[in-house]
């Protein structure tokens, strides 16, 4: 089935679309950027296979050099946008980021999902920690980077691709870890990452509403 | 190649790789604070780029029995931790330091010094003839963001203190950012001929000057806020 990604792309993106249509305004942003990412996910299928036909590398290499380069560039092209356009404050980046990622890698998990028949509940389990981390946390470094150098149009362009360039060598060593023997400790390393991300994150939220009870 | 060479290898491939991760942990413990200025956050995050394309390049020695012959996302960790060397001392520190008046002119020109040096550098790299061509403008592109990342710290070592003693408390830093740069220049070189001696060597004054560099940073942006 070659339009295999089609028809899984339809049958998620669609009625996500229409719930968004009749969800709070306040929700529609995570959703609309999930379906964001889920047409990105769509569209760097198709820009991977344009180059798997130009570039000469065997399949290995290509996941581990090209994929990460053009998924991550891919990815933070929308938030790239929204920030420039519409808002570049740190909180709606970090929701929108996150949602991107996740919303890309729900299309990939289901596509290696239905292509792969040996797929088993172990194999969903460890991929949909694993990947869905991965893709969130790379896109979310990007996104919540931004918000830092947004700010001064100096740094905007060079900051931009300094982050890129931690994102796509952190969604390189995923591919690798999990293209290789050591599979395992690829499929940790988004969660070894997120951990200390989450905590943190929780310790700034308490932070916050405790200076609000202060006040 | 010899046992020596694979234990020289080794080391070259580790001892950066702690240091930088030791670094970007202690940025983090202390650097990703309320009010702490953007730039002590730059090298953080510099030092979390170069720790990942290490972590890259030891996941492609252990993993693959062959060399992946030019660009791989390991020189992306290397690009990175220039790129956000830029961000730190052009974005933020520059135009602070720098008010553009004629008093600074002969400081810009002084600083040209440490690109031209880096330019010099890359010579022996460019003429390698086992060097694919690949490989070649995957090196080149490492050598751009450095030659920016030093012009800037070494005109900020160099430029005289203005009233506020912004100057004086972060030249320290400046000057080893100077350095930081030039050895893991040196580093690349070593990597790309293989000798083992003086990768062990470069990688070695690569990783203590990466933990001296954080260390200074947060003494000169202490000192200024007092």
């Amino acid at each position: 089935m070659e339009d295999l990604i089609y028809i899984l792309f339809i049958s998620i993106f669609v009625p996500i679309l229409l719930m968004a249509l009749l969800i709070e305004k306040k929700a529609r942003l995570p959703i609309a950027f999930v379906l964001v990412g889920i047409f990105i996910s769509v569209f760097a299928a198709e820009i991977n296979g344009l180059l798997r036909n130009l570039i000469i590398m065997d399949s290995f290499e290509f996941i581990i050099i090209v994929t990460p380069i053009t998924e991550e560039i891919l990815k933070a092209l929308p938030i790239l946008i929204y920030a420039i356009l519409i808002s570049d404050k740190r909180e709606t980046l970090f929701t929108a980021s996150m949602a991107t990622g996740i919303g890309f890698a729900v299309l990939e998990n289901a596509f290696y999902l239905l292509n792969d028949s040996s797929f088993n509940m172990m194999d969903a389990v460890v991929r949909a920690f694993g990947t869905g981390l991965m893709h969130g946390m790379c896109t979310l470094l990007v996104g919540v980077g931004i918000s830092f150098v947004r700010k001064k149009s100096k740094i905007f362009i060079v900051g931009t691709f300094a982050l890129l360039s931690t994102a796509i060598t952190y969604h390189g060593i995923y591919n690798m870890l999990v293209q290789s023997q050591y599979e395992i400790v690829g499929f940790i390393l988004p969660i070894i990452t997120y951990i200390p991300f989450l905590i943190w994150r929780l310790k700034i939220k308490q932070r916050s509403k405790s200076n609000k009870g202060n006040v | 190649m010899e046992e020596l060479d694979i234990v020289c290898m080794w080391i070259a491939e580790i001892i950066p790789l702690i240091a930088t991760l030791f670094s970007f942990i202690f940025g983090l413990r202390n650097f990703f604070k309320k009010g702490k200025p953007l730039f002590l956050q730059s090298i953080t995050m510099a030092m979390g780029c170069y720790s990942l394309g290490s972590i890259y390049h030891l996941c492609q020695t252990i993993t693959l029995e062959t060399v992946i012959e030019g660009f791989t996302p390991a020189y992306l960790g290397r690009i990175g931790f220039f790129l956000f060397f830029i961000v730190a001392s052009y974005g933020q520190m520059d135009r602070i330091v720098d008010d553009g008046t004629a008093k600074i002119k002969p400081c810009r020109y002084i600083a040209l010094i440490a690109p031209i040096c880096a330019a010099f550098l890359f010579i022996p790299n460019a003429v390698m003839e086992d060097l694919p061509l690949f490989t070649k403008i995957s090196v080149l592109l490492v050598w751009l963001p450095a030659t920016v990342s030093v012009y800037y710290n070494l005109k900020h070592a160099i430029i005289p203190d203005c009233d506020f003693g912004f100057i004086k408390a972060i030249r320290p830093y400046n000057v080893l950012a100077v350095c930081l740069a030039f050895s893991e220049l040196c580093c690349l070189t070593a990597w790309d001929y293989l000798y083992s001696a003086p990768l062990v060597i470069t990688t070695v004054i690569f990783s203590i000057i990466c933990i001296a560099t954080m260390l200074l940073a947060k003494k000169g942006a202490e000192q200024w806020k007092i």
